[in-house]
């Protein structure tokens, strides 16, 4: 009797190892302030594939962003490539839930001030949503991790499943649930699927070739595939964090000078 | 027997923790950094990085490391061997194309190294002298210009015995190369111990596409880059390192604002356009009776950009079939003149930037108002309308100060040299007089000099989510008022007119917000003109922008964005100089009206619009219907139906037998 309940107890610590070890939200949080960088530089190549047709289309985008806090942060996106776009610029503030955007357009010469669209709507032709650029609201989601799998190269991997938290945010997001693929030893998001309104599955991201800045870690390639009829594959070609970025990259005169314009 | 279990576990937990942190290193990782004292610097001559490192920070790429006095830094390699760089010395780690081996080039100073598993790993070359040394563990100080190395304690080089002092060339470095593979046993350990969870992560992938997409493998398109900040000071770094580095041009310098050095841009873009007029002329009127009118205009745009100023240029050509638009040779730098001249110089400015503080002179762009469709307040800058349908706006000779102050910016512009607005000729298609009669104007600015020099003073910021201006403009007023003058010759009344810029005071004011998806702008403008010579007024535009997006998916669309802006203006006191017959009127074409334009998108290829303005002063309306196609790399088409009605005496029903069809092409190059 005794050595059968040191078995029971034994089967017991082995099937708690195959669980989680921590909760779906705990990871999360750490994930996010692990991976947290105050600013940040990037030059990308985008390249739109239509998998029907092959034709590729390739945009270039240069990204500022500088976060104060974790309420506060400021971005610029300037597009680079192709001709037809080159100089236009989306200049961003957040304060919390207040968000000032504008976007520059070096053929009418103006800066205005522009409403967000809906957060389902796809960004400049691409398989990556506004939502999905907005980056992880942990106050939107509710975690839950459902199993550790192996990922990677050998490496173990959280299974996290992310369902918004109300049905307007639900709506607004336009995913039913999504799952993420956690590396356990360094808190990288390696994959995330998401889910329609539905439940089918929509698409998924792909992140790779992680570079570290101190604690945190990103990714230098994403691909996000959606329906097996596009693609985008993003290319991080140069990339500069934690340096110093002047606060006056983010201001409107910035763009309305077209200093951005090199 | 349950707690046996638990310490176990407990034991290679903590091992884990313990052993992991020696296997960390990625496949392209050379180092860490485990300490730092004092200062050290680490340098890349790539983009002239420097970097002061800190504990946990990694090394993955060349890497030239100083220390400086009294400082010291330690890092971790591969293979679990701690390399421990002292006061005053300078080292370079390079990759090597071998695997596993770790090269570190000793310049001057000291340097240790120690194999926690006493394996001898090490190999050490004394510069050209050939004579190699190996072991798990050494001390060396290399020293002073005749450069003599010198093992210290703590050195175990198993086949040298004692290394005693030797000389080496005043050129010659010392060479470490260390066996940096990880620790086999560590990883079998480790191994044992590792959970092994059920299940495994979807391996449906497009990574392996990467090198389809960008024409190279994934790993080798990808060089991580460590930490860094950025320094644009290249005898900082070859202060540090001491041997001067190449220069090799960043993409991009962060440092401030981006100040790439003597960097040039240029582009260009041609338009096209022909326009097939749908009805003639009649026959008693004197217009151009051309059917068919065709334009092209090749533009272009050259920037050189500096370290805080830049110098910026653009051009237009632009050639057509019209009649009455074109200014001869000889008036070529008559910028005054009614007549556009088929090379004009858009812009040509000298731009001084400072953290506070903008200085712009030259010939500029300057557009002040929010309105997108309308801006009542944009009085400085002169539009060229001698073909309203296809306008450009040119720029204007400034000098401008904007001074930067947190969000709010504050502005003093003048304008020395005064160019009007310039309207369709009289015997254009688009004149504003029915007859065709061939009107001819003398241009007239205010007499006294300072009254020709146009003065602007505004302020603008943003306060919680609100942009807002305010502005106050004093100078001769672009849209003209036309004089009368009466003469005696041969005892017959003699009629001469004038087209006079009459000096005008302006006080305008304007916002733009959101609210939810609506943007919402609006402008407000404050006439005065000095001896009555035009009409006093007041103008008002409010307008939206507004996208629909998910609730038209259904109709195939992407979306329909749709902008709409109403303008209204207010005669305080109409024109009452003697002899000053018309008012700047006819040029205030929206005085009651609504204009604004749906944009159908079906997607980034095509779309259609329907662009409208109903002049419910005059009584008139303007309606165009176009289709766009855009295609990668072939540029973008546009078909257009221009419709124009209304009464006789109102702009568009002037307008009435200009009903065309148009197609234009644009094309950036």
């Amino acid at each position: 009797m005794k050595s059968s309940f040191f078995v029971i107890s034994a089967l017991l610590s082995l099937s708690a190892q195959a669980a989680c070890d921590l909760a779906g939200d705990v990871i999360m949080k750490k994930q996010l302030d692990q991976n947290r960088i105050e600013s940040e530089m990037e030059i990308q190549e985008v390249v739109l594939l239509d998998m029907k047709t092959k034709a590729k289309d390739k945009r270039g985008m240069k990204t500022f962003t500088k976060r104060s806090s974790n309420e506060k942060e400021k971005s610029l996106l300037t597009f680079t490539e192709p001709k037809e776009i080159k100089g236009v610029a989306v200049l961003n503030w957040t304060d919390g839930d207040q968000l000032d955007q504008w976007l520059y357009s070096p053929e009418l010469k103006k800066l205005q001030r522009i409403a967000s669209g809906s957060k389902k709507n796809y960004f400049m032709g691409t398989d990556f949503t506004f939502a999905d650029l907005d980056g992880e609201k942990l106050k939107n989601n509710k975690y839950t991790c459902s199993k550790e799998v192996t990922c990677g190269k050998g490496d173990t991997c959280y299974e996290i499943e992310a369902l918004p938290v109300t049905e307007d945010i639900k709506e607004s997001y336009g995913y039913s649930k999504r799952v993420l693929w956690v590396d356990k030893k360094n808190m990288r998001t390696l994959r995330v699927e998401f889910y329609d309104l539905g439940g089918r599955k929509l698409k998924f991201l792909e992140n790779a070739a992680w570079a570290q800045y101190g604690k945190a870690w990103k990714p230098t390639m994403a691909v996000m595939t959606r329906e097996e009829d596009h693609k985008t594959y993003i290319k991080v070609v140069d990339r500069k964090v934690g340096q110093k970025i002047d606060e006056e990259i983010f201001a409107q005169r910035y763009l309305q000078k077209e200093m951005h314009i090199q | 027997m349950r707690f046996l279990l638990l310490f176990i576990y407990c034991f290679f937990s903590t091992q884990s923790f313990a052993l992991s942190f020696q296997n960390e290193f990625k496949a392209n990782q050379l180092a860490k950094v485990v300490s730092v004292r004092g200062q050290v610097v680490l340098g890349h001559n790539k983009g002239r990085l420097i970097d002061y490192p800190k504990v946990g920070d990694s090394i993955d790429q060349n890497i030239y490391i100083s220390v400086r006095e009294n400082s010291q830094i330690q890092l971790q390699i591969k293979n679990g061997g701690l390399l421990t760089l002292k006061a005053v010395s300078r080292v370079f780690i390079s990759k090597n194309s071998r695997l596993n081996r770790l090269p570190v080039i000793l310049f001057e100073g000291n340097i240790s190294y120690k194999d926690p598993l006493k394996r001898p790993n090490l190999e050490v070359r004394l510069g050209s002298s050939g004579i190699k040394y190996w072991g798990d563990a050494f001390a060396i100080r290399l020293r002073g210009s005749e450069k003599e190395v010198v093992k210290e304690e703590g050195s175990i080089l198993e086949r040298s015995g004692a290394i005693e002092a030797v000389k080496m060339e005043s050129n010659a470095n010392v060479e470490l190369i260390m066996d940096d593979s990880p620790l086999p046993e560590v990883e079998k350990k480790q191994k044992a111990i590792e959970q092994k969870p059920k299940g495994q992560m979807p391996t449906e992938s497009s990574v392996d596409d990467f090198s389809d997409i960008f024409g190279e493998s994934a790993s080798q398109s990808i060089t991580p880059a460590a930490s860094t900040i950025t320094s644009d000071s290249a005898a900082e770094f070859e202060d540090v390192f001491g041997d001067p580095i190449k220069p090799v041009e960043a993409d991009v310098v962060v440092k401030g604002i981006e100040k790439p050095k003597g960097k040039r841009t240029s582009d260009f873009d041609f338009y096209l356009r022909n326009s097939t007029y749908l009805h003639a002329p009649t026959k008693e009127s004197r217009h151009d009776k051309q059917i068919d009118h065709l334009d092209l205009r090749l533009n272009g745009k050259v920037k050189w950009s500096g370290v805080g100023n830049a110098v910026q240029t653009s051009f237009k050509v632009d050639i057509s079939n019209r009649e009455h638009v074109y200014r001869p040779l000889k008036d070529a730098f008559d910028f005054r003149n009614d007549k556009r001249f088929p090379i004009e110089l858009t812009e040509l400015y000298y731009l001084e930037s400072s953290k506070s503080f903008d200085l712009t002179i030259g010939k500029k762009i300057v557009k002040l108002g929010k309105g997108i469709i309308y801006s009542p307040t944009d009085k400085i800058s002169p539009r060229d309308q001698i073909v309203p349908v296809a306008p450009f706006t040119s720029g204007a000779f400034i000098t401008q100060a904007d001074f930067y102050s947190d969000q709010s910016t504050y502005t003093i512009l003048a304008v020395p040299y005064f160019v009007g607005t310039r309207s369709p000729t009289s015997l254009s298609r688009w004149s504003l007089q029915n007859d065709g009669s061939d009107l001819t104007f003398e241009t007239e600015l205010p007499e006294k000099f300072y009254k020709q020099i146009q003065l602007l003073l505004k302020f603008e910021s943003t306060i919680k989510g609100w942009d807002i201006f305010a502005a106050l403009f004093n100078g001769p007023n672009p849209d003209p008022v036309i004089r009368k003058e009466i003469s005696v010759i041969n005892n017959r009344p003699e009629f001469k007119l004038f087209k006079e810029h009459a000096y005008t005071s302006f006080f305008s004011a304007g916002f733009s917000t959101v609210f939810g998806s609506l943007e919402l702008h609006g402008e407000v403008l404050k006439s005065n003109t000095e001896q009555g010579k035009d009409d006093n007024y007041t103008q008002g535009m409010l307008g939206f922008r507004y996208t629909l997006d998910e609730s038209v998916k259904w109709l195939g669309l992407d979306s329909i964005d749709i902008i709409t802006e109403y303008a209204k203006e207010v005669i305080q006191q109409p024109q009452s100089r003697p002899f000053f017959v018309v008012s700047s009127i006819n040029s205030r074409i929206y005085r009651d009206a609504v204009m604004g334009t749906f944009i159908f998108k079906f997607s980034d290829e095509f779309y259609l619009n329907y662009d409208y303005q109903f002049d419910y002063a005059d009584k008139g309306q303007a309606n165009v219907f176009g289709v766009s196609w855009h295609k990668k790399d072939s540029g973008e088409w546009r078909l257009k139906i221009e419709n124009f009605s209304g009464e006789k005496d109102s702009l568009f029903g002037k307008w009435d037998l200009n009903d065309n069809l148009a197609v234009e092409y644009f094309y950036t190059f």
